[in-house]
């Protein structure tokens, strides 16, 4: 290097005017975001339509962007919303009177109490137990009892129905049905303390199932043979989602009074009891077959 | 970025083997001697005059011809015509092309103006000549072989420079030319040690750069 650019590069860095760093290079102007409206996109896959067919479940719903679209947002907050409201309601005061049902209750005090306290509601309260023991008729097949268990909401609706139906259904099979008895605040195995005071061969409870989204009103029946404390869910049959868009409360019928039929005749049930011999009837009443796919509840506008 | 060198444009390089007599003569060459010649345009005169005087250290050619043009490139006569042009003479065409390599040489590695405000509107030449060719040696009336600061620059510039160049250091000066040149710039040799020279070289580009930032105060 010659001596004369070497002084001048020592001349710049005395003065300070070397650039140990490159010019920063000019940003081109960032453009502002994107006021971008996202239509929706409706699902393409067949496979999803298809599968959507056969559930209620959130399948082929599309996206907007990466969201979900709004109805799809709002039909879920509504269906929740049912839930909740089927959850946080309570039977009236004098609902099973007005309905010509022996009114009981379980050893809860109250519906916060009912929410918490399971074991609570699987018991009579004294009273109850001496209304039944006075009030019931002994010795019977079939002893239905409707309660609210967690959906008041489906007790009060079809409740009465489906109870009546069961009844008549049993009665066309020759069975003899005890005393109808109503129970607040009872859960599935308030049935066997029931049963076993009546002395009933069957114990059957029909009653307000576990919301799920939009089904706020299904009722489940659950089935017992020789009723007493201490059966457990192996002893058990049930058949559950009945309404109008599930299990019609006259279908579910039938196939409930062939379940007590049929237990009434192997002397068992649970899963002891044989579903085969029962027929077709059997077969909807508990059985691995086909059943129609539910309908979904559209609850806002699309 | 100030002090960047600006590295000299050489825009023709030709060679005459076996010139005519009559405008060697007219040249000032000898034509007893000079048969082969090198001419060379450049846009910097002074770096020019260096590397000529480079040429001449490192063949055995003689410089017969060197003038700058009137009022510097940026108004030159043509696209080839730049700012200077430099004759090289020998007897030997072979001479011309050692001449030639070494004036190159200089040019596009040593001499060369220096920019002093970082937008080339002012420019400074504070070249150090450490050892004199025949040519320069020959111009300042030094012995072959002595160092000197070969200093130039506008007007103003040189003038505060010259002062500040001959203040810090021991050098004597050799030649000063005011303003105007051909080319309108002001020039200064100085001699002395070659510490003294590039002291003084050293001095001359900050002043320089210092009236280019504050030309008035």
């Amino acid at each position: 290097m010659s001596r004369t650019r070497q002084l001048m590069t020592a001349l710049r860095d005395a003065i300070g005017s070397s650039d140990p760093l490159p010019p920063v290079p000019t940003m081109p102007p960032i453009p502002p975001p994107p006021a971008r409206v996202y239509s929706p996109r409706s699902e393409k896959s067949t496979f999803a339509a298809q599968a959507a067919r056969h559930t209620t479940a959130l399948l082929g719903i599309g996206h907007v962007g990466t969201r979900y679209a709004t109805d799809v947002v709002l039909q879920f907050q509504a269906e929740l919303a049912v839930a909740h409201a089927a959850v946080g309601a309570e039977l009236p005061a004098a609902w099973a009177e007005a309905n010509g049902f022996l009114g009981v209750t379980t050893r809860v005090t109250s519906h916060r109490e009912f929410l918490l306290r399971p074991d609570l509601g699987r018991r009579l309260s004294a009273e109850s137990l001496a209304v039944v023991r006075a009030k019931c008729t002994k010795g019977i097949d079939v002893q239905l009892i409707v309660a609210d268990g967690l959906s008041a909401v489906a007790c009060a609706a079809t409740g009465k129905q489906l109870h009546d139906a069961v009844a008549r259904a049993c009665g066309a099979r020759g069975l003899r049905v005890g005393t109808p008895i109503a129970a607040q605040f009872a859960r599935v195995w308030l049935e066997d303390e029931i049963g076993q005071e009546t002395g009933a061969k069957v114990a059957m409870i029909l009653l307000g199932e576990r919301p799920g989204l939009g089904t706020g009103d299904g009722l489940s029946a659950y089935v017992v043979y020789d009723p007493k404390l201490g059966k457990t869910d192996g002893d058990r049959n049930m058949i559950s989602n009945i309404h109008a868009r599930g299990t019609p409360p006259e279908e579910a019928a039938d196939r409930l009074a062939a379940l007590a039929a049929a237990m009434i005749e192997q002397r068992t049930s649970g899963v002891t009891l044989d579903l085969g011999r029962l027929g077709p009837l059997g077969e909807a009443a508990g059985g691995r077959s086909y059943r129609a796919p539910q309908v979904r509840q559209r609850l806002v506008a699309k | 970025m100030i002090l960047e060198p600006i590295v000299p444009t050489v825009l023709s390089v030709r060679r005459l083997p076996s010139a005519d007599p009559a405008l060697v003569a007219a040249y000032g060459g000898d034509p007893a001697r000079h048969a082969a010649l090198g001419l060379v345009t450049c846009d910097q005169d002074d770096a020019m005059y260096v590397a000529l005087d480079e040429a001449t250290k490192h063949a055995e050619v003689d410089v017969i011809f060197a003038r700058s043009f009137y009022a510097g490139s940026a108004h030159a006569s043509g696209r080839l015509s730049g700012e200077i042009l430099g004759v090289l003479a020998a007897g030997e065409p072979e001479a011309i092309e050692h001449g030639l390599a070494a004036l190159l040489r200089c040019l596009a590695h040593d001499a060369c103006f220096y920019d002093a405000d970082g937008k080339r509107t002012v420019t400074v030449f504070p070249h150090v000549i450490t050892s004199l060719g025949e040519y320069l040696s020959r111009e300042a009336g030094l012995a072959p072989g002595s160092p000197m600061a070969y200093l130039v620059a506008p007007p103003i510039e040189a003038t505060i420079g010259l002062d500040a160049a001959l203040k810090a250091a021991d050098v004597r000066a050799v030649r000063v030319v005011p303003p105007p040149t051909e080319t309108n710039f002001a020039c200064a040799w100085l001699t002395g040690s070659l510490d003294a020279c590039e002291a003084a070289a050293t001095a001359y580009a900050a002043a320089v750069v210092d009236v280019a930032m504050t030309p008035k105060r």
